[in-house]
Formats: structure tokens, sequence, C-alpha cells
């Protein structure tokens, strides 16, 4: 059932409309004609059958923090097995009883199977059943009983700390390897790329979350810096903090109505922060985060966030703080497919990405989510740029996601970003600007232990050199 | 407890502590700047130094990069120049001070943007490389803290510029020392130097 609506704002000239319907319906076209009669999920947490992020995540609109129901999902639907099989490891698992539940409601929707075909002592009561997996209610009954004296993997530092109902605690932690083979200098680095805490408190219907983190970059570094708390702007270590904010959910916490420091709601939340679609249009989770108010609605079909920017507070002084608007929306197509719109427009009184004086951007865009088959994902997303004293720029990915075996992913990556020719610099037009540049990156997920997940990435870009990339996460 | 919840309580402490030991070890080990490529702010300030005296700022990537977010194949004319005639490979932050030793001694093609320069070490005036064609040389405006890639009035003092960007809570750029400390100090200075030599002129007089 349809609920709410999404608005678009466009940028007002006609070509870009032109571009962007041509843009939407073409994407749509294409997976439209490429799906099979049977579509699997979105992104390879949805195509287990999650039709939203606040099932498994704090955030409305996905990322970080785990709820305890996403907390057992992660080990159950992500790590690897190692020969077992999913349904024995179901058997093996001490998660609470209702998400035990849930999980084989949701497995069972996923075969295709009645519920009258299954066993009735596999079945929840009802009042289990027409639950929607709620965000914090699982909790109330993940405590073990009594009884049960081994602890569950998936549980917050692997168990060794029991959290409250109304707490969620998480972290990650992320080490990276930087290989330039072709380089002719230094051609590895390695460095602790990101060290977060996350928690949330909630009481009732009200919400308080927040990150805290340390890090250390280089100087001048774009990346960190817009999320420091301390005011270190050389090498040392720094304080930062991505989110925080305060939330209100409404009508059963379809709605969420949140004030604080937030992740931008644009495009497909991935979590590749150089990946060009998300630097490109400054919405990446690394340090893009910006102050503003937000509304999230979580329906059935159609999801979606609004956020007023009024700035990154971040960041000194207040010329550079973009203010403005985020947006986006999705809505699902079949059973597993989501397709969405987003739209962008900030001002500020100067750019510090570009140091132009009084600078518009705007970015609008589509994109899809899909699983092809049970194993196979694709995303796709692309965006239009629209910057002052630039020409019309634009920015998209596509990535087929194919797990081998579970907990093995293999990815394929093509992005390509044209950010408009910037008429103010002047000089000929290059690869990026005024002209296409086109990447490729091909990728190696493993989750090979609970919540402990290892990546290798190679890629290859115009006008850079190839790069390897490997990089160790735990997530608490 | 039964004998395999005890097998598998231990599967799980084990776990905790693999895991535990190696997010520290890698932690402690390894506690190198995160994005370790923007070592090259700091270089080019020291070339900066080298080259024009004084204490320079860290200047921003803006300076021979497209945008701030710099990144390999984001160079700017100014940049592309350097990279060309001063002889600076990529990925070579190490040499950006030759690199702009280089650059300045260089002479620029026919064909490239140029105009009459007057250097501060006493060589001759000469024609220089102008990357961003305003009229004024990348020499002179790197002299000057202007961007050598920004054409003016809109590249004034982008490479130090006054209100920089800074970042964490309530971080504010620090504000000059007001001029009156300097003539402060000088005005104290003097009055020493003034009894000192009132004091030597009695000392002279008692002993005449």
């Amino acid at each position: 059932m349809l609920k709410g609506s999404g608005t678009r704002k466009l940028g007002g000239r006609d070509s870009l409309r032109a571009f962007q319907r041509f843009l939407g319906w073409s994407l749509v076209a294409l997976f439209v004609s490429l799906f099979p009669s049977r579509a699997h999920a979105y992104t390879w947490m949805l195509k287990h059958g999650y039709a939203n992020c606040t099932v498994c995540h704090a955030d409305p609109s996905g990322g970080e923090l785990l709820t305890a129901y996403g907390r057992v999902q992660s080990d159950e639907l992500l790590r690897m097995r190692y020969g077992k099989s999913s349904e024995s490891a179901q058997r093996e698992l001490k998660a609470p009883r209702l998400v035990r539940n849930t999980l084989e409601l949701k497995t069972d929707a996923l075969s295709g199977e009645d519920d009258e075909a299954k066993p009735d002592e596999a079945k929840p009561d009802e009042a289990t059943a027409g639950e929607e997996a709620p965000t914090a209610a699982p909790t109330a009954e993940a405590a073990p009983t009594s009884g049960e004296e081994d602890r569950y993997p998936g549980e917050f530092l692997w168990g060794l700390i029991k959290t409250p109902e109304w707490l969620l605690l998480g972290g990650s932690y992320r080490h990276m390897m930087v290989i330039r083979p072709g380089s002719e200098a230094k051609n590895f680095n390695t460095f602790p790329m990101m060290a977060d805490l996350y928690g949330q408190v909630q009481f009732g219907n009200f919400r308080a979350e927040g990150s805290l983190g340390v890090v250390r970059v280089g100087v001048g570094s774009p990346y960190a810096r817009a999320a420091q708390l301390t005011t270190n702007q050389g090498d040392q270590w720094n304080l930062l903090s991505r989110t925080h904010w305060l939330g209100y959910d409404l009508a059963d916490g379809t709605m969420t109505l949140r004030a604080g420091h937030m992740n931008l709601p644009f495009g497909i939340r991935i979590p590749e922060h150089t990946m060009w679609v998300r630097q490109a249009t400054l919405t990446d989770r690394e340090s893009a985060q910006q102050d503003g108010v937000a509304f999230a609605y979580n329906g059935e079909k159609l999801r979606g966030e609004v956020m007023g920017i009024l700035g990154n507070y971040q960041v000194n002084p207040d010329k550079y703080r973009q203010r403005g608007y985020s947006l986006f929306a999705e809505y699902l197509v079949g059973a597993q497919t989501g397709i969405g719109i987003s739209s962008m427009v900030t001002k500020a009184k100067k750019d510090r990405i570009t140091l132009e004086a009084d600078p518009l951007r705007q970015a609008h865009g589509a994109y899809v989510r899909s699983a092809l088959t049970e194993d196979l994902v694709l995303l796709a997303e692309a965006d239009a740029l629209l910057t002052s004293d630039h020409d019309t720029g634009y920015v998209g990915f596509a990535q087929a996601d194919y797990e081998i075996i579970r907990g093995l992913h293999l990815m394929a990556t093509g992005e390509v970003q044209d950010r408009g020719y910037d008429q103010l610099i002047g000089g000929p037009k290059t690869k990026g600007n005024g002209k296409p540049q086109f990447g490729v990156w091909g990728t190696v997920d493993w989750f090979f232990l609970p919540h402990c997940e290892f990546r290798a990435d190679a890629y290859s870009r115009q006008q850079d050199d190839f790069t390897i990339l490997g990089q160790l996460h735990v997530f608490l | 407890m039964k004998p395999e919840s005890r097998v598998r309580s231990f599967r799980a402490r084990a776990l905790q502590i693999a895991v535990g030991a190696s997010v520290t070890l890698t932690a402690l080990t390894s506690p190198r700047a995160a994005h370790a490529s923007s070592s090259y702010p700091p270089e080019v300030q020291k070339a900066l130094d080298q080259q024009f005296g004084g204490s320079h700022c860290v200047p921003q990537c803006i300076t021979c990069h497209l945008t701030n977010e710099g990144g390999i194949g984001t160079m700017n004319v100014f940049g592309k120049n350097l990279e060309r005639y001063g002889m600076l490979p990529p990925s070579s932050p190490s040499r950006v001070v030759t690199a702009f030793d280089t650059y300045f001694k260089s002479t620029p093609p026919a064909d490239a943007p140029q105009v009459d320069t007057i250097f501060a070490n006493g060589t001759p005036q000469r024609k220089f490389f102008d990357s961003d064609s305003d009229g004024v040389s990348d020499y002179t405006e790197l002299q000057q803290g202007d961007s050598p890639s920004i054409a003016l009035p809109r590249g004034v003092d982008e490479v130090c510029p006054a209100d920089v960007i800074m970042y964490g809570c309530f971080a504010r750029v620090a504000a000059a020392p007001p001029p009156a400390d300097r003539f402060g100090l000088f005005s104290v200075g003097l009055a020493v130097l003034g009894l000192a030599a009132l004091r030597r002129s009695k000392r002279l007089r008692r002993s005449t």
C-alpha cells in the first residue's frame, strides 16, 4: 500500500529535465527488460527480503549502527559458514526467539512456500508474525533464557557485553592498505582508516544517536576533516563525530523526524566513499554529513527522506557551510527491485572544495537496486551535476555483486564522471573536467568471521595510478 | 553445562580474543596518518619558504589541483606545468622542493602563456610561466600568496587565505597580534635603553 509521496525539485532548465527524464526512463527500461521472472532484492541484504533499512539499522535510511535484529542478521546472512548450510547454522544459532521466528518467516516468504506448509512449531505466534521486525523490540526477548549460557557471536563485542533494551552499541574499525604498483615513489601505505563507536538510546518514541571516533590524517587531506570535533589542523590525532542526532518516531516507526548531524539522503548509500558518484555529489558517509532537520518515511513499497541542510557546524568559518536540501525517494517495483530518485541543491558563500564564491551546487538523478538472481545483485546510479560557473556535468556507476558462496562476494564496478568544465579556471578540457573519465573496479569481499570482513579492491581509473586496496573491517 | 556447549563457548571466546588481538596489533603497529598521499601540502610550504623566505602557511590542495579534494590526475594548469617543467614525477612528495627550484629556473616554451617577471634572487628580468593567463607570472603570484592557477581577481590570497578553512567544533583562525603589541614592545625597549643610558651618564658624572 502506498503512503505519502516523493517530491522532486528540478534544476529549472529544460535540457536538464530532458536529461533527467532520459536517464530515469533509460534505467527503468534497461532493468525492466533485463528482469527474469523472479527478481530478488535490492543490495545484497535486500535480496534476503528486507524492503527497508530500519529493520537492521538505527538510521532510518541505513548505514552504520545496527539494531539488535540487524546484528543477528549481519551474522546470519553475511558471514561464511564454512560448509555448514544456512539451515543447520540457523538451528545452531542462539539468537533471540522473536528474531529467529521473524527470520524463518522471511525465509519462507523468499522460498515461496505457504505458511500452512510449515510445521506448527516453526511458525511464530500471531502477534509476532504481525510485526515487521521492529528496531528495538527484538531485544525484549533477545536476552537468552537462564538456561542459555552461550553467548551469541553476533551480539555487541561478540557477546562480551550485554546491552539493555533501550541501548544500542556498535563500532567499526577499518584498516587500509594501499598498493600502487606503478608508482615511481612509495608504493605501499597502511593506516587505520576508521575507528568509530556508535550508540543509540531509545525511550519510547524518542531516540538519540551519536558516533565518536579517532582519526589522524595528513595536512590538507580532504578526508575526515569535516567530521572533526577537536581542532588540530595538522597531522595530529583528532576526535571526530560523523553523526549525532535526536529523533522522534511517528506512526509506529514508519516515520522519523530527526535533527542533528546526519548522512545526506541522496542516492545509493554505499560504503565506498571514494567512488566518484559519492565524491562528486558530496554525499559520502566518510565525512560529508551535514547538520539539519530530516523527515524519513519507510513504508511497505515507498521509502524516502528529505533533509533541510543547515550547514556543517564542524567546518569554519560560516562562509564555507552549505545550506539547502537533499532528498531521495525509492519505490519497490515487484518483489525485490527498488527504483529511486535523488535531488540536492545547496548554496554557500564560498565553496570549500573549489573556493568558488557564492557557488550553487545541484545534483539530481536516479538509481536502481535489484537482485537479478538470488546471488547476483545490481546497483546503478546516474546523477546530473549543475554547479555554477561550470558546464553541466554528470556522474554514474554500475556495480554487479555476485555471491559465490555465502560470505564471499565478487564485485565488478564501472564508473564515469565529467564534473562539468570549470569556466572560471579555464584551460583545456580534461578527463573529468569537460570530458568523460572512466574507471573500473574489481572487488573480492570476504566475511570470514562474525562481524569481520576482509575486502580487496583493484581499480584502474583514467589519469590515475592502478591501485590495489586491502581492507580489514571489524564491526562490533 | 553440556560438553557441546563448553566447546561452543570456548570457540566463541577464542574468536573474541583472536579478533581483539588482531585489531589491537594492526592499530598499534600502524600509527601512520590516514590517506598519506596528502603529504604534499607541507612540502609545498617548504618550497615556498625556501624560495621566498619567511614562514608560509600550509597551502591548500587547490594550489596545484583542480579542487581541494586533490588526487592523482586532477592537476590544474599550474600543477601540470610544475610536473612537466619542474620534472616532478607522480606520487613523489619528497621531490616537491627540488621541483619548485627547477620550475623557477626553467624557460617557458614559446607557445606557453608567459609574462616578464622580476625574480627576487637577482636574476635579470625574463619571461616566465603565467599558467592562468591573468598577466601575472606564477612566480609573482606565489610570492604574493595568490593562486597561480586561478586568474585574478578570484585567485587573490587563495594559496594562504586569511579566512582559511578550519575544522572542528568552534575552530577559529587565530587573530593576528595587534600592532599595538609590537609598538608597545618597541616602546618598552626604548625606555629600557634610555634608562640604561641615563644611569651610565650618571655614573660617568659621579666618577668624574
